[in-house]
């Protein structure tokens, strides 16, 4: 019997093992996307067909044997809905690009198709990646993205499908990318871990772009043992990021050893855990007490305070104005779903060239800066949000008035390019769940994923999905 | 330009009518002009703080 809940290692050993085959494990995962997909508003394309010719050729593969250093080999994923493939439309989650076809795959595509993982889903997303400045739930034209924890409530955005999918066991491991937050806060929201890579690690070519010095793409899944084995898939080797000139990646079971534990020095960001929801507050410090026990410095510091917030939101405005140019000069801009993007390009387009470089030159100063911060600590941890997810309905900011949450250690470390984990860590108000994040200095992975490996199996947070999201059906 | 004449810079221009900043106005209604208007005036009073931020002429922008 298949387990929807079953992580990448249990799948790929029982496929391996002839437990199952990819052709069976995809028709399981097709079936409950095509039975729960619409439900949680996760799905925009099933792509059932390629699906299972890619499924025949992992069998085809398994059975010949050729299996070294194919971790995904016959692993089942769905791919947010900016990724290009050429047989099913990308739609960017917009109404203005809802037939929009490619006909070649994203190098991330194409390095998983390598790898044999079979691709079933094209997932849903905030159109245009949040963009132009969404503030509601109900801002893709596939409709709100809904956490399978409850319902009511949103699955965070804008890599909402991928969040939504991998909680409810429809997908074993999505592809999500960030700006700022667009992975950590859907992973948040939905009870999964997400990786947000270091800016550059992963290749973008095929991807939409809303922020040339600001996307990344990264994985999405049960455990930060998974996530770290599809980023090893991922990766460009050939990037430049990392000193060795080859990306720094290492099996994620062999991170797991006991025996290759790291100790780190954490730095805790004062005020990260004040002005959050209770429940956040309270797991984060057992979150904190965990780490302790794993042997590892925990200390408080004073997080720089710089200008993050206005410094990110002019730098994607003017570059996101740039991107969409077409559908603001013809007018498509006025299809989009959120009543705030309908406007919210037009004004972006108004952002003067000299608040944008003034940007750029602050965030040469954020980098200088937190760079600094990366000599003292290896770690920055704080709470992944300050709240658990947002209901569906009202306006964001009318949705936890009282909370101001602390340090924006999201938006510093994104104009960082700061590689991050974020994983569960307790369950909050309704049921939701929280979130702890993990950030490293640039090209710190291997460091990173080892930390949030070894968190993980001393928690078992990540398990608790089995038994809860399946209450919803 | 100061930091002073820039951000009475920044506002007078976001107090212009929308039609001489935006060649994409003719897709707007009066009213979404003047949401419009009305929200950049108000980011003028948040991006203070980005526009107040120390750099000199040799500070260089970060382009990653």
């Amino acid at each position: 019997m298949i387990d929807a809940y079953s992580t990448i290692a249990d799948l790929s050993r029982a496929l391996r093992a002839k437990e199952v085959s990819s052709v069976e494990l995809t028709k399981f995962f097709l079936e409950r996307l095509e039975k729960f997909g619409a439900k949680l508003g996760a799905v925009v394309t099933i792509t059932r067909e390629r699906a299972l010719r890619e499924a025949q050729n992992a069998d085809a593969d398994i059975a010949a044997g050729k299996t070294q250093n194919r971790p995904l080999l016959g692993i089942p994923y769905g791919a947010k809905d900016l990724l290009a493939t050429k047989d099913a439309p990308t739609t960017w989650g917009a109404e203005p690009y809802r037939n929009q076809q490619f006909d070649y795959d994203a190098d991330v595509i194409e390095k998983l198709t390598s790898g044999g993982a079979v691709l079933v889903a094209k997932l849903a997303m905030v159109e245009l990646a949040g963009g132009f400045g969404y503030n509601n739930a109900d801002a893709s034209f596939t409709g709100p993205g809904r956490t399978p924890w409850n319902l009511d409530f949103w699955s965070g955005g804008s890599s909402s499908g991928p969040g939504a999918a991998v909680a409810a066991g429809l997908v074993p491991f999505a592809i999500g990318s960030e700006t700022s937050g667009s992975i950590l806060t859907p992973a948040a929201f939905c009870g999964v871990t997400g990786f947000r890579p270091t800016y550059g690690a992963v290749s973008r070519r095929g991807a939409m772009a809303l922020s040339w010095t600001l996307d990344k793409i990264g994985p999405m899944a049960r455990t930060a043992a998974d996530c770290n084995t599809v980023f090893g898939v991922i990766v460009d080797q050939t990037s430049g990021v990392f000193p060795t000139g080859r990306a720094s990646w290492v099996n994620s079971d062999l991170l797991a050893r006991p025996a290759n534990k790291r100790i780190m020095r954490i730095g805790l960001p004062k005020g990260a855990w004040e002005n959050v929801q209770p429940a956040v507050r309270e797991n984060f410090l057992k979150s904190v007490d965990v780490l302790k026990a794993l042997g590892h410095t925990v200390t408080e510091i004073d997080y720089p305070d710089m200008p993050y917030g206005p410094t990110i939101s002019v730098i994607v405005d003017a570059e996101g104005a740039s991107a969409f140019e077409d559908i603001l000069r013809d007018g498509r801009a006025k299809l989009l779903r959120a009543k705030a993007d309908q406007i919210g390009g037009y004004e972006s387009a108004a952002t003067l060239a000299i608040d944008y470089l003034r940007a750029q030159r602050v965030r040469a100063k954020v980098r200088e800066t937190l760079s600094r911060l990366f000599e003292t600590v290896d770690l920055v941890v704080s709470p992944t949000r300050a709240t658990v997810a947002f209901p569906i309905g009202p306006n964001f900011n009318d949705a936890y008035p009282a909370i101001r949450g602390g340090p924006a250690i999201i938006p510093s470390m994104n104009l960082l390019g700061a590689p991050a984990m974020a994983m569960p860590n307790g369950f909050g108000e309704n049921g939701l769940p929280t979130s702890i994040q993990f950030n490293a200095a640039p090209a710190n992975e291997v460091l990173l994923v080892n930390a949030a490996i070894h968190f993980q199996n001393a928690t078992g947070f990540f398990s608790l999905s089995r038994a809860k999201t399946r209450d919803l059906w | 330009m100061t930091n002073h004449s820039r951000r009475d810079f920044a506002k007078s221009l976001a107090a212009m009518p929308l039609a001489v900043c935006l060649p994409f106005a003719k897709h707007l209604t009066d009213e979404e002009r003047a949401a419009i208007e009305k929200s950049i005036n108000d980011a003028a009073t948040a991006l203070d703080r980005l526009r107040a931020f120390p750099l000199t002429n040799a500070d260089e922008p970060d382009f990653v």
